[in-house]
């Protein structure tokens, strides 16, 4: 009794309630998209492009507009054109990420810090302010989930093709730009809806590591998926509590959870993998 | 002959949802006249005309770089001729949704995970439609495949689980999932044990009999020589194409392998060696 009282108590504040409800959101998510940014190996990708949120949520927090537009503007604009940057040109793809997301997360903070309560502001665009979710936060959050969820059940196949085999895709003449840039909108709008519970510096965790985990796990994409969103949901869970009940900071909170979780399996699965003998086939030479 | 692949481009969406595969009846398999493609100043083929008009396995033959990867990519739609023509069935490649390629094993991700199953309904994706999932009669089709590949025992297991000839079935598999009507095969026999090569043959037999042709990128002279009804041989331009003993001759082996080939004559026949690659390869022709 003791421990379902103990259980039950932080939800009889509304305002924890909807940081449950935010968090779980987050948790299913970030993970089910995660599993093509891992296998796609876009990691890098969806860290820079949190960071490149930063100035629209200044922008739009500054102008008094809601930080969340703001946010997706940023994110969706920043998406495109870095897909485009990143298909031709001198530089390699990852240095002209690093020098177009190093600029504007600099932006970004410069704008805040002109302002007085710079410290306290920055702390919650980088590192979330799950407590401080609002009824239409919580809206917004659910309805942009719900979108990105129904988007990858509609094109799970075409997402799969143009990630394990692009070559099929062209001759299935599959539109690969198109699906491509699909997936970063989907991307940016993850980390919009992200960026209340654990913040711009911390998304990519929720992106990769559940994901990572569950690769960890099974061998089948919609399994890695659903396995993915049960670590993140759990992990988001157990976060809630961990910082309602020692005080720590939820979306920092959220994220040791995950990490726990993927070092337990990583120490479990990562070597039964070997000692089964399912060596996976290193690159042969060229012939 | 009715241009469309110039025709306007559909949108994104559009071409998610798809285009019925057009045929000119009578037309050959493969046309490709005076095609020439550049990448950035470099030129990978030059002025290349053949046609292939029955359903036959045809091997592309070539050192390193001699463009027989890009040829079977302009072929399949997948790169643009920079100028020329390709026709296949009649109509450019890009309006068909069943010519298949089967990559070379090096340029897969083996960690992905899928079963083998997933990867041969991978080729019906198209078939299957937007915004739904595979239905029972595209599993059924799957099944069938891989029993013509003798895979069906395996549709469960992960696919970088499987040996070398395995995974060529499993995408051979495929082709015949997507109903492909032309077959490109990147290096399909490089790197496999003699039995296993037999069967790949076989199975690219088969559909030469159920009226699919196949284009086979190889290193492998004694194999094109011996297995193939065409041959093709590349050195950016069309050196020479035909029966294979008519193609591998020592003077048209000297012009595509230049320096690296050592024409040893004498007796009823000469004897080839060709070295065209890091790891050598012997070759009698």
């Amino acid at each position: 009794m003791i421990l379902l009282q103990a259980l039950l108590e932080p939800f009889s504040h509304a305002f924890m309630v909807r940081a449950l409800a935010a968090a779980l959101m987050v948790g299913i998510v970030c993970p089910i998209l995660g599993t093509y940014i891992v296998l796609r190996g876009m990691a890098f990708f969806g860290d820079a492009l949190a960071h490149i949120v930063l100035p629209g949520v200044v922008l739009a927090f500054l102008l008094g507009w809601p930080v969340a537009l703001g946010a997706l503007v940023a994110g969706i604009s920043a998406a495109l054109v870095i897909g485009r940057l990143s298909q031709r040109g001198r530089l390699a793809e990852d240095t002209a990420i690093g020098v177009v997301f190093a600029g504007a997360f600099a932006l970004g903070v410069a704008m805040l810090s002109a302002r007085g309560s710079y410290a306290v502001d920055l702390t919650h665009i980088l590192f979330g302010d799950l407590l401080g979710v609002g009824p239409d936060d919580l809206i917004l959050i659910a309805g942009l989930g719900l979108v990105v969820l129904l988007t990858i059940a509609a094109f799970y196949k075409e997402f799969m093709v143009i990630s394990f085999d692009p070559l099929l895709a062209s001759t299935l003449r599959l539109p690969v730009v198109w699906l491509r840039n699909l997936m970063l909108v989907l991307l940016a709008v993850v980390i919009v809806v992200s960026l209340q519970a654990v913040g711009v510096a911390l998304v990519l965790a929720m992106l990769v590591t559940p994901a990572a985990t569950a690769t960890l796990m099974t061998r089948r994409l919609i399994w890695v998926m659903i396995l993915a969103a049960l670590i993140g949901a759990l992990s988001s869970l157990a976060g809630v509590y961990l910082s309602y009940y020692l005080n720590l900071a939820s979306g920092p909170a959220i994220v040791l959870a995950a990490t726990a979780v993927f070092g337990v399996v990583y120490a479990v699965v990562g070597r039964k993998d070997h000692a089964s003998g399912m060596v996976l086939r290193s690159p042969a030479s060229d012939v | 002959m009715k241009e469309t692949s110039a025709a306007k481009k559909p949108s994104g969406l559009e071409q998610v949802i798809g285009h019925p595969p057009p045929h000119v009846a009578d037309a050959a398999p493969v046309q490709v006249s005076n095609l020439t493609v550049r990448f950035d100043g470099t030129t990978a083929l030059e002025d290349v005309s053949f046609t292939i008009d029955v359903p036959q396995k045809v091997a592309v033959v070539g050192p390193n770089g001699a463009g027989k990867t890009t040829l079977l990519k302009v072929i399949a739609g997948i790169y643009p001729p920079t100028a020329g023509l390709v026709r296949v069935y009649g109509y450019g490649p890009v309006s068909h949704i069943c010519i298949a390629y089967v990559p070379q094993r090096t340029q897969v991700d083996w960690r992905f995970p899928v079963s083998v199953a997933d990867v041969v309904m991978m080729g019906r994706v198209k078939k299957v439609g937007p915004f739904r999932w595979p239905r029972k009669q595209d599993w059924a089709i799957v099944d069938q495949a891989l029993e013509r590949v003798g895979m069906s025992d395996l549709r469960q297991r992960h696919i970088g689980a499987l040996s070398g000839g395995q995974q060529q079935r499993v995408f051979l598999a495929r082709a015949l999932a997507q109903e492909a009507e032309i077959v490109m095969l990147d290096e399909p026999l490089t790197g496999l044990d003699a039995p296993t090569q037999q069967v790949i043959l076989s199975l690219l037999d088969g559909l030469m009999r159920d009226g699919v042709p196949s284009l086979v990128a190889t290193h492998d002279l004694g194999l094109a020589s011996e297995h193939f009804e065409r041959a093709l041989l590349l050195n950016h331009r069309l050196i020479s194409e035909g029966r294979p003993d008519h193609v591998f001759t020592p003077e048209n082996l000297q012009e595509a392998y230049q320096g690296s080939l050592h024409v040893v004559s004498g007796g009823p026949g000469s004897m080839v060696l060709a070295d065209t690659h890091c790891e050598g390869e012997e070759t009698q022709a």
